[in-house]
């Protein structure tokens, strides 16, 4: 059924707004957002994950000393791409002993946690999702109901994949805002269809 | 519906939720937490030049970098960026330099076209060691203010740097903690070009002057709990310190929307179950507190996870037994010594026993009930050994002077240690457990205190604090002594003073005529005085009776007037290199004061060392110095009260306790000494003073000290009487 409510269309329309209106007068200070289609288009693959491991080594490479940390993805689901059972991730910063190396952006990750990942296509970037914390997404419970939910990296529920190409604190603003109605996270099964849905729309955009 | 008017509807609804700011507090951190130490924060700025002229008139890109730290500098007390402009330091992370630089990659990772720039932060425990800020040249960049400017691969440097350069002091994007606040921190810029308010509260959060703050510290941490599904809780902390405070939540190390010390899970299902923790920082640090939140669908009954184990404990110390429990809460948890209760039931996981005695020894088991059920764990034996002796000090560390950038090292020695932990100002130093404590590279951040923690099975014993000052330059010196004090008929008031660095005049004055004219009663009528080199008398006065080179050394210097040129004072300019001393007395009693003054100008020569003989009595007859320091910079100094000492010197009638009290001119309470510290001998010996008998109770400390004028007070800590020398010696 499809919504038709005043409130539903002012939360769509708000949305919109915020897509058409944000980008011409603001953007990340560091980073600019991927739209959802970029955001895919750019993924390799894109797998519901869980982190099987994390370990985080000093390294040295010519003058440079920088903490690489290692982890480990075990795969639950493939959503799209040649997605590996099993595969590992090297992001720049992380934690050796008392001495600690923040790359402020970078996504870090604790055994256990499940999440949706949009691994990039070109090898050595400076983040292997793509857009540091725009390729990766939390796959959690609230206190309602089992079925599985779809947070931002901030932690901050993701509504509509819209929402992607916006900064992160407009989404933590926009949920602040919508408080008043209760906001309605994507599934993670809603999600995973958005994101095969738009693959399959870019192959056939493709297509000579 | 009208679809232009519910466009409008919605933008007014946009522009609402932009507008609506929470209160005060809405900056956030980078968690975890971390700041810079006291002092410099070096930026080295290593932009190259620009292709063209930027918009907003700055002629390089370090110009505009130098722009957007010094934005920051205003707000920030007790440390500052200071902007090296085309440095040429190593560029690298992990190099200990903070560059600032432009890079199409970092550590061989390419920037791609989606990042602007980045800032890498390397810390060790709570304390920033390293900032880099890196630019990406994938962009073409301009520097301006105003709205901010379309364009696909464009970037605007100014608004960009200077948010860089915020996460570089420590700040996080407000607006990704929750926070609707304007800011330039957000990780939105838009039109933002400059500092907020929030970012500007932000600053002075972190970098407040420090004096008289006490860091947060848990008085009741967060505590772990395990409920049925629906029920409601509350995870608070209480803590200690000096508001205000920032309390930052995460629960499975995702920040949760909330800056107070308390989260509430209204209803809580079991997706909420999971770890919980908060930060509590203030101006002076932060403190983390931790829990785990267990939620079932059901009452579960208590079972033991982890049994208690047994205890080995030195009679005098404490001793703990712990017991691991699962079960739906309140747990009660119920000890028993020897198969008997022991103590009231409590939901304390854990038993105390303090200060245990031989007749603690026994087995010990715990019971955990709930309205389920109850568990019982094994038993642990809780075994009692005699007391032992503490380790004993043999080596004190030596306090230091030591410059900017060099290195120095404490050392420390004890028998019967096990093992030993470096303490900076009370607090440990990570890692630093060898004998020997080397800081390199040294900043303002690393004058303090330091001692060594010594400890084995008997307990800990601490060394003495050697405090590390820093070098001062010379930027100020020692320009004036004068000693007031009551001389008997005939009695010798010994005055003594070196002149480092070559030869200069010194206008030296014993007064007590003129001195009654200021209201000081009973005044010495004519005193005289008389100079000494190396034990020959080679100048002297009885009455100045107008000597035109003592009138212009007054007028030069400042001294107080005489009231005639007829009046007994006595007074002399000399040529001075090297020690001399002033030798005072008058034949009838009465007070007075000896005055000797630099009147040169220049810092070098200077006089590097005072002093002062005489009899302390009590009350108004304690022995007072006073010294001025004139100059632009401070100054290190060394001061002594010696009696003890002395009498090993052949000084008779000495005091037999001295304690000497710092004060300003104005007297204000600088600092004090009773008895000196065994870390102070290496001081003694590198500035020339003569060498305290080991534990004597002659008094001594050291002090950094800006320009002005100062007062010593001498006298007996237990109100005794004797002679005793009270002395000034620079330090480097």
């Amino acid at each position: 059924m499809k919504p038709n409510c005043l409130l539903c269309r002012s939360g769509f329309l708000f949305v919109l707004l915020l897509l058409i209106v944000l980008p011409s007068v603001a953007h990340a200070t560091t980073v600019r957002p991927p739209t959802f289609s970029q955001l895919v288009g750019r993924s390799a693959f894109v797998a519901e994950t869980v982190v099987k491991s994390v370990h985080s080594e000093l390294l040295t490479r010519g003058a440079d000393r920088a903490i690489v940390t290692f982890v480990t993805f075990a795969t639950r689901s493939a959503i799209t791409g040649a997605v590996p059972g099993e595969f590992t991730l090297e992001f720049l910063g992380g934690t050796v002993g008392e001495l600690d190396m923040t790359v402020v952006g970078m996504p870090r990750f604790i055994v256990g946690q499940r999440d949706v990942v949009f691994v990039e296509k070109t090898a050595g970037q400076l983040c292997p999702l793509v857009t540091l914390g725009y390729g990766r997404y939390r796959v959690y419970t609230d206190a309602s109901s089992p079925t599985p939910l779809i947070a931002r990296d901030n932690g901050v529920p993701l509504e509509d994949v819209a929402e992607v190409a916006l900064p992160m604190p407009d989404s933590a603003a926009l949920a602040g805002a919508l408080s008043a109605r209760k906001r309605q996270p994507l599934t993670l099964a809603a999600f995973a269809a958005r994101i095969r849905e738009t693959a399959t729309d870019l192959a056939v955009q493709n297509i000579p | 519906m009208n679809p232009v008017r519910s466009f409008i509807g919605c933008f007014a609804f946009a522009l609402f939720i932009v507008g609506t700011s929470r209160p005060a507090m809405a900056f956030v951190q980078l968690n975890p937490p971390s700041v810079w130490p006291d002092g410099d924060i070096v930026m080295h700025l290593q932009l190259g030049p620009t292709s063209r002229s930027l918009s907003d008139g700055n002629v390089s890109w370090n110009a505009a970098a130098k722009s957007a730290l010094e934005a920051w500098n205003p707000h920030m007390e007790r440390a500052k960026f200071t902007a090296v402009i085309d440095s040429t330091v190593p560029i690298g992370s992990g190099n200990g330099f903070n560059n600032v630089i432009f890079s199409d990659s970092i550590f061989g990772r390419a920037f791609g076209d989606s990042v602007l720039a980045v800032n890498i932060i390397l810390r060790f425990g709570s304390r920033r060691v390293e900032a880099d800020t890196v630019f990406n040249t994938r962009y073409t960049w301009d520097s301006y203010r105003g709205p901010l400017r379309a364009g696909v691969n464009t970037a605007e440097f100014m608004r960009v740097a200077v948010h860089e350069f915020g996460h570089a002091i420590g700040l996080g994007h407000p607006d990704q903690d929750g926070q609707t606040v304007p800011a330039i921190m957000n990780s939105t810029a838009g039109n933002v070009d400059a500092l907020l308010a929030d970012d500007i509260n932000g600053a002075r959060f972190l970098y407040a002057d420090r004096a008289g703050l006490q860091l947060p510290s848990l008085l009741i941490p967060l505590a772990g709990t395990n409920v049925v599904a629906g029920a409601n809780i509350e995870l608070s902390v209480t803590v200690a310190g000096t508001p205000p405070f920032q309390y930052t939540w995460t629960k499975d190390r995702i920040r949760q929307i909330n800056q107070s010390s308390k989260l509430t899970l209204a209803n809580a299902q079991t997706g909420a179950a999971g770890t919980y923790a908060v930060t509590v920082t203030n101006s002076a640090g932060s403190v983390a507190s931790e829990a785990v939140v267990k939620i079932t669908s059901f009452t579960a009954v208590p079972a033991i996870l982890a049994q208690p184990a047994n205890v080995t404990a030195r009679a005098g110390f404490d001793a703990t037994l712990t017991v691991e429990a699962d079960g739906t809460s309140p747990l009660r948890f119920q000890w028993f010594k020897n198969g008997a209760a022991f103590g009231p039931a409590s939901e304390s996981r854990s038993l105390t026993l303090s200060t245990v005695q031989p007749g603690d020894a026994g087995t010990y088991s715990v019971t955990a009930t709930n309205s389920a059920g109850s568990a019982t764990s094994n038993s642990a034996t809780l075994t009692i050994l005699a007391a032992a002796a503490t380790p004993v000090v043999t080596t004190q560390p030596q306090s230091a002077v030591a410059a900017v950038g060099t290195t120095v090292s404490f050392t420390a020695a004890a028998t019967g240690a096990t093992s030993q932990q470096w303490r900076k100002n009370g607090v440990p130093i990570a890692g630093a457990t060898a004998l020997t404590l080397a800081l390199n590279r040294l900043t303002a951040a690393d004058a303090a205190n330091y001692d060594l923690v010594f400890t084995n099975a008997g307990g800990t014993t601490d060394t003495a604090a050697a405090t590390l000052l820093l070098a001062t330059g010379l930027n100020s010196r020692l320009s004036n002594l004068s000693v007031r004090t009551t001389l008997a008929a005939n009695q010798l008031l010994i005055v003594g003073f070196t002149m480092q660095g070559g030869t200069k005049d010194l206008l030296v004055r014993a007064a007590g005529p003129s001195l009654g004219a200021l209201g000081v009663p009973s005044t010495m009528e004519d005193p005289r005085l008389a100079l000494f080199n190396a034990g020959t008398r080679v100048a002297e006065n009885n009455d100045w009776a107008g000597n035109s080179a003592v009138t212009a050394a007054i007028a030069a210097t400042g001294a107080f007037p005489f009231t005639g040129t007829n009046s007994l004072d006595a007074a002399l300019v000399a040529r001075v290199d090297g020690g001399r001393t002033v030798q005072v007395s008058g034949p009838a009693a009465g007070n007075l004061i000896v005055e000797a003054y630099d009147i040169g100008s220049a810092n070098t020569p200077r006089l590097t060392n005072l002093s002062a003989l005489n009899f302390v009595g009590t009350g108004g007859d304690v022995l007072i110095a006073g010294f001025t320091l004139h100059g632009s910079g401070p100054k290190n100094l060394l001061i002594r009260a010696a009696g003890p000492s002395l009498a090993a010197l052949s000084v008779a009638g000495t005091l037999a306790d001295p304690k000497l009290v710092l004060r300003t001119s104005g007297q204000a309470f600088v600092a004090e000494n009773d008895t000196y510290s065994p870390s102070l001998p290496a001081l003694f010996a590198g500035s020339g003073a003569f060498a305290f008998v080991p534990g004597a109770k002659d008094a001594a400390l050291i002090v950094s000290l800006p320009p002005g004028g100062y007062t010593v007070i001498v006298s007996g800590a237990d109100a005794g009487t004797g002679n005793a020398i009270v002395e000034i010696y620079e330090l480097p």
